[in-house]
Parts: C-alpha cells; sequence; structure tokens
C-alpha cells in the first residue's frame, strides 16, 4: 500500500514492540524516520564557537542558528531554519514544525547562541561599514553626504559639553545661646529627661550674643 | 498595637540611651530632643514619652546586632518613587527584626518601663486614665 503522505519510509507501522498494544484508542501511531543533518558543520582549523554556541546540546542547534542568518527573514523563517538543520522526522507535519521550531526559538540557550553570534557578525561587519561610510564621505553628491561627515567628525571630536552641577550642603548651625540651652532643658524635661543628668554639651560657653 | 508603634518605642528608649551616654554639642543635642518629642504621636501620648527609661547596655547591643542585618551599601535615604511597585525601604531588615515578638518581649523585659507605657497607652483602662487625667 503507497504511503499516503508520500514518505518512503515503511517503518512507521513497525514501530509497536512485540505484545504491545496499539493505543487505547485503536489509533495507530504512525512514526517518521528521524531527520539529519544533511551534512556535518564545517571545521575551520584556527576558529572555535563561542562558549554559547559550544554550550548548545548538538551541532543540529548550532546549526540552526546559523541557518537563522541564512534564511529570508519573515514568516516561516525559523521552520525553514529548523528543517535546514535537520530537526523533525520525516512525517513531521505542518504543526510539528511549527512547534519544533518555535520551541528552539524560545530556547534560552538558543537565545544566548543567537546574541554571540550577533556580536560576532556585527563586529565583523566593521570594517564594511567604515568602507561604505568612506565611499558615502567621497560622494559629495549623495544626499547623505552631510551626515556622514557629521557622523565622522561627531567620532573624531566629540562635541564638548559642560554641566554645571549645583550642591548645596545644608548645615545647621545653631549659635549656643541661653535660649538655645533654655530650649533644650524644656525638651529635655517634655521627654521626661532630667537636664542635669544630661553629660555636658560640647566645647561650649554660653553667651549672650551667641559668639563663643 | 502596630509594629511600627512598637518600633517607635524602641527609638524612644534608644534616643533617651544615646543623650544620656554621648556628649554632643548644642546644634545636635537640640535636633535630637526635638526628634524625641516628635515620637509622642498617635497611640503614643507626651505622658507616656517621659515613662519611657533609656534603653540599657544589653538593649543597645541587640539593636546594634539588628541593624547589622540591613545591607551595608543600602541608601538611608533614598528618592520615593510613586509608581515602583516595591519602594526602597531602608532599615527593613532591622525594623522587622526589632518589632518581631520574641525580640520586643526581650527588650520589654529588658525596658519594663515600656509595659508600663502598653499598660497606658495600648489598654482600654489606661488609655481612659490618660484621658481623664488630661482634661
Amino acid at each position: 500500500m503507497e504511503n499516503p503522505r508520500g514518505d518512503e519510509s515503511p517503518a512507521h507501522n513497525e514501530l509497536k514492540a512485540p505484545g504491545q498494544r496499539s493505543s487505547q484508542r485503536g489509533r495507530k501511531q504512525r512514526r517518521g524516520k528521524p531527520n539529519r543533518l544533511s551534512e556535518p558543520l564545517p571545521v575551520v582549523e584556527g576558529t572555535e564557537w563561542g562558549p554559547a554556541m559550544k554550550a548548545l546540546p548538538s551541532d543540529r542547534h548550532r546549526a540552526f542558528v546559523l541557518a537563522l542568518y541564512q534564511v529570508p527573514p519573515g514568516y516561516g523563517a525559523h521552520v525553514k531554519a529548523a528543517k535546514m538543520a535537520g530537526f523533525g522526522t520525516s512525517t513531521s507535519s505542518a504543526k510539528s514544525w511549527s512547534v519544533i521550531a518555535s520551541k528552539l526559538a524560545h530556547d534560552e540557550r538558543i537565545l544566548a547562541a543567537l546574541c554571540e553570534e550577533d556580536q560576532k557578525r556585527i563586529r565583523a561587519s566593521a570594517p564594511r561599514a567604515v568602507r561604505a561610510l568612506q565611499h558615502l564621505i567621497e560622494d559629495s553628491d549623495h544626499r547623505d553626504h552631510a551626515r556622514a561627515i557629521a557622523m565622522t567628525l561627531d567620532r573624531v571630536h566629540p562635541v564638548e559639553t559642560t554641566h554645571n552641577v549645583r550642591v548645596d550642603h545644608h548645615h545647621r548651625i545653631v549659635p549656643t545661646t541661653p535660649e538655645v540651652l533654655e530650649r533644650i532643658n524644656r525638651l529635655a524635661r517634655q521627654a521626661g529627661i532630667l537636664p542635669d543628668s544630661l553629660p555636658p554639651i560640647i566645647d561650649v560657653t554660653p553667651t549672650k550674643d551667641g559668639t563663643k | 498595637m502596630t509594629r511600627g508603634d512598637r518600633y517607635t518605642l524602641i527609638v524612644i528608649s534608644l534616643l533617651k540611651k544615646a543623650l544620656l551616654a554621648c556628649p554632643t554639642d548644642a546644634a545636635e543635642r537640640l535636633e535630637i530632643l526635638e526628634n524625641l518629642n516628635t515620637c509622642a504621636s498617635g497611640a503614643i501620648s507626651p505622658i507616656a514619652l517621659t515613662l519611657i527609661a533609656p534603653m540599657c547596655d544589653t538593649g543597645y547591643r541587640m539593636v546594634e546586632a539588628a541593624r547589622q542585618l540591613d545591607p551595608p551599601d543600602e541608601n538611608p535615604y533614598p528618592q520615593y518613587d510613586p509608581d515602583s511597585v516595591r519602594p526602597p525601604c531602608p532599615g527593613r531588615a532591622s525594623f522587622d527584626m526589632l518589632t518581631s515578638d520574641p525580640v520586643f518581649s526581650h527588650l520589654r523585659r529588658l525596658n519594663p518601663s515600656i509595659d508600663e507605657v502598653l499598660k497606658l497607652c495600648f489598654s482600654r483602662r489606661g488609655r481612659d486614665q490618660t484621658t481623664q487625667s488630661s482634661v
């Protein structure tokens, strides 16, 4: 009988162990052959994965991260990347693919690897950006010529800004007049403290005008 | 009686201890006394303020130990943000510790005047007596 899904593998009905009953509802479980990475990731001498890429569980996960930079962005990009990385099985449905792709795309380890790869690629593309900027500066007819010059000058001679910060420090200076001492004694009595029991005030000679 | 009231009673006895133990200049002493007198508000009457005795050395060491629970880099004067879900609360850890039932009961035992104030301000009979005396 021909497989209605066009699956080349005839194994999907042979996965039941001997003596194992089919599912309770009598449905047949169809399992396809697991996909594989089409070819192992190339090893380039003198280079190695970053820590986040190295921490990924398999080469398929690394391939998924790399595939995300190759597939055109838009609807279905994650699924395409998952297919390129060899996830799923030969019988995975569209729904399965979307689940697989979503799980992969939201995996914390993959997100960390993507962040790492982003930084690498941005750093690596800096020389090209500089070259493009040079072209822009040299092309006086370009509409963004002035902006490019301004950008470059801003980085070479940044505009100096001056901030005037006013700091007010308030220090309470209480002249030790007899009135102040009287107020201290009154407040002490209100709080149930005998003024005589208080230790002497530091370095003070009460005068009429408050000078020491 | 709220935990804030408990803390106020602790602060009153602590400030009295500071006033009696540490020599200060006039400005400092005036500031401490003004702060001390502002503690007499709400349930804590001015009479209660006079009744509370200064904290003993053991109580002071307990307060010092509790204050070590607060993070050392904590800003004691944080900027208030009304939109914040959990606004900063400096001294929260020591506050919780000092006003907890077991620690506060130890402080009460060390300073029996706190018990008198509790009877005076936080029992109905005590409150009635205070009201009559003030009238």
